[in-house]
């Protein structure tokens, strides 16, 4: 940066110092010598000085002009859910990058679905695949689900203490591949098991469900179906009377969350459902107790499902990235995002 | 130096803020952070290491204003009016009214590079090297553009138009 600039665009300056450094000094970019020395060479010099002094208000009539003011009717300060959705949902997918060998793209993935259906504040179908056997499996566990939703299941008597013989955990072992080894365990939401049954699928295909109630009596219903999608994690969101259900499929399950709750918070235990069954397929082991405890991700103030930040580690090589495609969730509202 | 502990959320308003000053209008400024966003999202797929996140999401909204100006034949920039309504409510300290009125009318003459260059250096505060990155050009270049936007401006702003920079109808 030693160039100077052809006296027209710089009036003022006789080249001693280098136009790039009083540009510098005005922007507040010189490290305290070099600024030093600029203002030795300015007190001799009003007229560069007036110059410098013009661009430096220039600087701070463009703040006047476009910072958001305090109290401006449009509310400036809070970006619209649709934007703070997407900027969520982007985070979780670079916070997902970032961590190195633990990476669950899968998951991540869903979370950027959630999000984007979020920004799309649709109510009904969306997202489903538009054709293929594996649309054909989630579009009828959501159907099913939707027949019998939190149907009163044969009470399992302390579930979830007793260990003992449990025909979902029979049911899970009877399925192919890396399929969760146990319920999830939502306690840390403040969810209890209920109820289990496997119940007899539409299509004679059985499906697992299970019932999560609160303390105040608030109740989930988690349906699973044999019939995931190896590279799709479609997912969906719909309403139906005063509930919500959020429908999703992973490599060798479909799973549909159905409950009474607000949207935002259906979609919170959704994560946290999906994060539990990711973590208990990814590891034989059966975790009955030993849940780590900060996995809940509760993002506080949006509805943004925010992916908890690693701190960053770029000398490792980068996390194996899942290939499969991004949810393919249109935004309804607007164009369908183009690729550069 | 390389801020990857920090969020596309707190980048979101700087985001925001840039696009209205860039783009003229609040509406369309979060149209194109909605673009920004999701371009951002789309290319991640692939996409390599990031080094500077501020960087890296100003260039993509930088590309997508691009685009926007190119697939628009006739681009008019102009301040955005809640700008204007705003200083009529609060004028800031530093300047007088009118004196804002002036830069404003300034601003819009401006070749947009030579805008560009000043809005990404003077008013978003981006350090040169960055903003050359968001621009894609040299370092020089942007200096450059930034010494003769300043220059452009001052002298409006001294009732002295240039007369290359007036506005062609």
């Amino acid at each position: 940066m030693t160039r100077s600039w052809p006296e027209q665009a710089c009036p003022g300056n006789d080249n001693s110092v280098a136009e790039d450094e009083l540009q510098a000094y005005v922007d507040g970019q010189l490290d305290s010598r070099r600024r030093a020395a600029i203002e030795a060479y300015l007190a001799g010099r009003p007229d560069e000085a007036a110059r410098l002094a013009a661009y430096r208000m220039q600087n701070i009539g463009l703040h006047a002009l476009f910072d958001p003011q305090p109290g401006n009717r449009q509310g400036e300060e809070t970006p619209p859910p649709r934007l703070a959705a997407l900027a969520g949902a982007l985070d979780a997918r670079l916070a997902d990058e970032r961590r190195p060998g633990t990476a669950m793209p899968r998951l991540r993935n869903l979370a950027a679905g959630i999000a984007l259906l979020m920004a799309a504040g649709t109510a009904g179908w969306l997202a489903v695949e538009q054709s293929g056997p594996r649309h054909n499996s989630l579009a009828s566990l959501t159907r099913q689900t939707s027949e019998t939703p939190a149907q009163p299941v044969a009470q399992v008597a302390s579930a979830a203490a007793s260990g003992g013989e449990r025909q979902v955990v029979a049911w899970l072992a009877a399925q192919p591949g890396d399929v969760p080894a146990s319920v999830p365990d939502l306690e840390a939401l403040g969810f209890r098991l209920m109820a289990e049954k496997v119940l007899p699928g539409a299509s004679g295909t059985p499906a697992a469900q299970l019932r999560y109630e609160d303390d105040a009596g608030q109740q989930l219903t988690l349906t699973m179906r044999s019939g995931g999608s190896p590279d799709q994690t479609s997912f969906t969101y719909t309403r139906d009377g005063d509930g919500s259900r959020f429908a999703w499929q992973d490599a060798h399950l479909a799973y549909s969350l159905a409950g009474s709750m607000a949207q935002d918070k259906l979609l919170e235990i959704a994560e946290a459902v999906s994060r539990r069954l990711q973590e208990d397929a990814a590891s034989p082991v059966v975790q009955e107790a030993a849940q780590a405890p900060a996995t809940t991700g509760s993002s506080e103030g949006t509805a943004v499902p925010v992916a908890p930040l690693e701190p960053a580690s770029p000398a490792k090589p980068a996390p194996l990235i899942d290939k499969g495609p991004l949810i393919p969730v249109p935004l309804p509202e607007s164009g369908a995002p183009k690729e550069t | 130096m390389a801020k990857t502990d920090t969020t596309v959320l707190e980048h979101l308003p700087g985001l925001r803020r840039y696009a209205r000053a860039l783009a003229g209008s609040a509406a369309d400024a979060d149209d194109l952070v909605q673009e920004c966003l999701s371009r951002a999202l789309a290319r991640r797929q692939q996409s390599a290491e990031i080094r500077n996140l501020r960087a890296y999401l100003f260039t993509i909204l930088h590309n997508a204003h691009i685009d926007r100006l190119t697939e628009r034949k006739r681009w008019n920039y102009s301040v955005p009016d809640e700008a204007l309504e705003n200083l009529t409510a609060r004028p800031a300290p530093q300047h007088g009214l009118l004196e804002l009125h002036d830069l404003a009318e300034a601003l819009e003459r401006l070749p947009e590079e030579q805008r560009q260059a000043v809005l990404l250096v003077g008013y978003e505060g981006l350090a040169y090297r960055e903003a050359a990155e968001v621009l894609d050009v040299p370092i020089g270049t942007v200096m450059s553009r930034l010494s003769r936007g300043r220059e452009a401006l001052r002298r409006m702003m001294n009732g002295a138009p240039m007369a290359n920079l007036r506005k062609v109808q």
